[in-house]
């Protein structure tokens, strides 16, 4: 019996602690050649290794990997050898009949040798890619949303422009006669002339009688009082009322919703059936609303020409807005010869 | 005193007309915009132009200038259904003598205007 060797002991210690720390590692580790000939593999099996760690040994990058890598992966060898410098390089290889992506650190090793310490980055790199889809999309959604409020905001400040303009060219206008028309009666009464003072009071009537009208249905288009009043049944029954091309309407609720849904789904009927009778030469339209759990629906069929696009002024680009933003949906499906469909979905909480 | 009227629109034209006859003016001319507002006043040479700011052709305050450079010029009071405040500075460049708001007009405010100095 022989006393153990120190040193013998030591390295076996230190080659205990470099096993270790390999096996810790989760890359896969070649030592190769400058011709491309494995001479060392780690581990010794792995599910994406192409070859098992041990069946590598003395074969050639063109015995094991695609041609093409191989040839790749052979100049990188090349580089490495001779600049004496890091070589990095990723790429794919079918294991499996699955793509993985491999990422290849190589450093020269002797003279004309190389090791290369290989990573499975399929996981990061689909990860990274995910996440880049995820930023395009939210990207996108962020650039509709602004775009959306952009146009919100366009919306009120015509709809203002057009009160305004409505105001002082019809209702301020009639009043306008109305002073100038009083104040010629108080002239001709001074004047002694009372015939004619009744004559132009009775014309101050007619004029007062005209700014009351426009006021009143200039008060029924910013929000109709049977909304306000009644709610969204009624309001879509006076509607369909007053609609020339006769509506066929059906499920209305006998309750009240959340006001800002009742005004857009006023809005969105409204427009619907206004640009049937523009544009669509239909003889019929349903209006068919549902509840469905938290969300409430309606549809507006017409049997007419078809073809409409939502761009072409139809005023739904400016209700799809007042749509989404309550988090609902409006689409529109117009096939040319086939009649519309508009139909609105809205959470209804 | 003779008056031109120039406005865009026919119900205040005929009213302004009576309201202004009832008083004595005579109105010799009425215009619907501001080019056959311009055309009337070099013609028939009013003493006295009534004339809208918001015509469907010009505005009111460019005619205001060019009849200012007509040979005879006339006095011209200029009219809107909006206040003076609605105009801005441009309204106290403009050469026109006065403004009145269409709802206060009258015979009686239109000749002391014309009576009046100008201002």
């Amino acid at each position: 019996m022989s006393e153990p060797d120190p040193v013998l002991a030591e390295l076996r210690a230190r080659e205990q602690h470099y096993r270790t720390l390999l096996e810790a590692l989760p890359d896969l580790m070649f030592r190769g050649d400058r011709d491309g000939t494995y001479l060392e593999a780690w581990p010794e099996d792995r599910p994406d290794l192409v070859v098992r760690g041990k069946d590598l040994l003395g074969r050639k990058l063109h015995d094991v990997l695609p041609p093409d890598l191989a040839r790749r992966l052979l100049a990188l060898v090349a580089e490495v050898c001779d600049s004496r410098q890091i070589g990095i390089s990723e790429y794919d290889l079918q294991i499996a009949g699955e793509l993985q992506t491999f990422e290849v650190r190589m450093v020269s090793y002797g003279s004309d040798e190389v090791l290369a310490i290989v990573r499975n980055v399929t996981d990061h790199k689909r990860a990274e890619a995910e996440v880049r889809g995820l930023q395009d999309a939210l990207q996108e959604r962020l650039v509709e949303l602004q775009a959306s409020r952009a146009r919100i905001v366009e919306a009120a400040d015509a709809e203002r422009r057009r009160l305004e303009r409505d105001i002082h060219d019809g209702a301020q206008q009639r009043l306008l006669a109305t002073r100038m028309s009083l104040r010629l009666a108080a002239e001709r009464l001074r004047r002694g002339d009372v015939a004619g003072a009744a004559e132009v009071i009775a014309e101050a009537d007619r004029q007062l009688e005209g700014a009351v009208d426009e006021l009143r249905a200039l008060a029924h288009g910013i929000h109709p009082a049977v909304l306000t009043e009644e709610g969204i049944g009624a309001a879509l029954e006076m509607l369909a009322r007053r609609s020339p091309v006769p509506v066929d309407l059906t499920g209305v609720p006998d309750h009240r919703l959340p006001a800002p849904v009742e005004t857009a789904l006023y809005f969105v009927v409204s427009e619907a059936l206004s640009n049937v009778v523009k544009h669509a030469h239909a003889t019929t339209v349903t209006v068919t609303m549902q509840e469905r759990g938290t969300r409430v629906l309606v549809a507006i069929d017409d049997d007419g020409v078809g073809g409409a696009q939502e761009s072409n002024g139809s005023g739904l680009r400016g209700l799809r807005d007042r749509v989404e933003a309550l988090g609902g949906e409006l689409a529109m499906d117009s096939p040319p010869g086939a009649g519309t469909r508009v139909r609105v979905d809205i959470p209804c909480e | 005193m003779t008056v031109l009227i120039v406005d865009d629109h026919a119900e205040f034209r005929r009213l302004a007309r009576l309201l202004l006859e009832e008083h004595g003016f005579v109105v010799v001319g009425e215009a619907p915009d501001g080019a056959a507002g311009l055309r009337a006043a070099s013609d028939l040479e009013p003493d006295l132009v009534l004339l809208d700011v918001m015509l469907p052709d010009f505005d009111g305050l460019t005619v205001a200038d060019q009849m200012s450079e007509l040979a005879s010029p006339p006095m011209v009071v200029l009219i809107s259904s909006r206040r003076r405040g609605d105009f801005g500075p441009r309204l106290d460049r403009c050469s026109a003598q006065a403004f009145i708001h269409k709802g206060d007009l009258s015979g009686e405010l239109l000749a002391e205007l014309a009576s009046g100095s100008p201002s």
